[in-house]
């Protein structure tokens, strides 16, 4: 009598009485190649390329609530704070976000937003993210704006990252600010920043809120 | 003597000699995956990724706000003409695009070729004018041709693009590989020479490609 006959998915012990098995000896995987996904198909399971789709994280959206800002003009180095008590970010996957705190925020307060946390829980060490926003804030005569998106939580415009454009507008001009993060191991925060201004701005009002477009996709 | 030794993956009997065999237990399979988690081949084995990350978007992303002056870029420090090149700086551009290639001088991108596919083109730039006017600019292959719609800017763009965006935006279908550049559509007015350009082109300037499906 032998106790080593034994076989499991037809693969037999070794000397040690151990038997090693992997994925493809208890289910049907023909040749995977890197990054395929295992799915399940009729009888057997099959491995396909994952789909090249874009996911939406952000997206900021006036809903014509009522609100006031009150007067704050926005200075060289401040977040710029787009309204979020109203539901504005109604897309807002698995991020966090830090309301306008700082003393780079034009004024303290919880309906505002200064920056966005990407925990490594649902954004791991190497996802991407593409941010963009065209702002429109209250524009006073002869003013202009330069936003940039940029990394750091309540630090210098020098201590920041900048990871994209700057984007100049005024009456004439609406630049869009694109910026690239790379997600990391430590949950960072990423702002839009004011880098340059003339004149001055004020947070944005109801009626110029409907031309403000602040948004990010997920890439990879 | 027992004959409860005897070990299937990384599991072993219990007193009854029952084995419960689960997914980790193999050798081919590291991690432990959690709910809404996938399981990616990694070339060696198989291992739990969470759903957000098993797709993904090729892309090239160029234009992160560093200084240099314009003077630097193959532009040099002249004047503009309505079919120059437009220059984007930046010292470490991203490409994940399988194929694609971008050509630069100095870190002044220059041009990109792209494999035959769909792609999604996003450029942008700023420019300092001596006198009032605007500039219209878009995507265009190595035989000036054009590929995109434009973006403008200028105080009197207006007059010259009835006021349209800062944008140049368009979906390329290209049915072999291809070099796009961005480049002038047309100027009015005098945009100030590449000497007094100064930061503004490498600080502004900005090309995204996505490839689409």
């Amino acid at each position: 009598m032998s106790y080593k006959k034994i076989t499991v998915n037809n693969q037999a012990p070794n000397t040690s009485d151990e038997i090693s098995l992997n994925l493809s000896d208890i289910i049907t995987v023909a040749s995977p190649q890197p990054n395929e996904i295992l799915k399940k198909a009729a009888t057997d399971w099959a491995t396909e390329t994952p789909s090249n789709t874009s996911k939406a994280v952000i997206d900021w959206f006036y809903n014509e609530a009522s609100f006031s800002n009150g007067t704050y003009y926005y200075d060289q180095g401040d977040y710029f704070v787009p309204r979020r008590s109203s539901g504005e970010f109604h897309i807002l996957d698995n991020i966090s976000f830090t309301t306008a705190s700082s003393s780079y925020s034009p004024p303290t307060s919880s309906a505002l937003i200064q920056s966005f946390r990407f925990s490594p829980s649902f954004y791991p060490s190497g996802a991407v993210i593409l941010f963009r926003a065209v702002v429109n804030p209250e524009r006073f005569s002869g003013s202009d704006i330069s936003v940039q998106w940029r990394v750091g939580r309540n630090v210098t415009l020098a201590n920041s990252t900048p990871i994209g454009n700057i984007a100049y507008s005024n009456t004439k001009y609406g630049a869009t600010a694109y910026g690239l993060y790379v997600c990391t191991e430590t949950a960072e925060e990423i702002g839009l920043r004011v880098v340059y201004k003339t004149g001055n701005m004020e947070l944005t009002n109801r009626a110029h809120a409907r031309f403000q477009q602040i948004t990010a996709k997920r890439l990879a | 003597m027992s004959h409860n030794k005897i070990k299937i993956g990384s599991a072993t009997p219990d007193q009854n000699g029952d084995v419960t065999l689960n997914l980790t237990d193999l050798s081919d399979v590291s991690g432990t995956p959690s709910v809404d988690q996938f399981l990616k081949y990694n070339g060696s084995g198989w291992e739990p990724v969470p759903g957000g990350s098993i797709s993904s978007v090729e892309y090239i992303f160029i234009g992160r706000g560093e200084a240099s002056a314009y003077s630097n870029s193959p532009h040099g420090t002249g004047s503009f003409s309505s079919s120059d090149t437009i220059y984007v700086y930046d010292t470490a551009p991203s490409n994940t695009i399988t194929g694609a290639t971008i050509t630069k001088t100095s870190d002044w991108i220059e041009s990109i070729t792209l494999p035959a596919g769909n792609y999604a083109v996003s450029g942008q730039t700023n420019l300092i004018f001596s006198s009032s006017g605007y500039a219209a600019f878009g995507f265009y292959d190595s035989s000036n041709n054009r590929l995109s719609q434009l973006g403008v800017i200028g105080e009197n763009r207006s007059s010259g693009a009835g006021g349209g965006g800062d944008l140049a935006y368009s979906i390329l279908e290209l049915t072999a590989s291809t070099t796009i550049k961005l480049r002038l559509y047309a100027i009015s007015g005098t945009i100030d020479t590449g000497s007094n350009q100064g930061n503004t082109p490498s600080e502004a300037g900005l090309i995204v490609i996505e490839k689409l499906g």
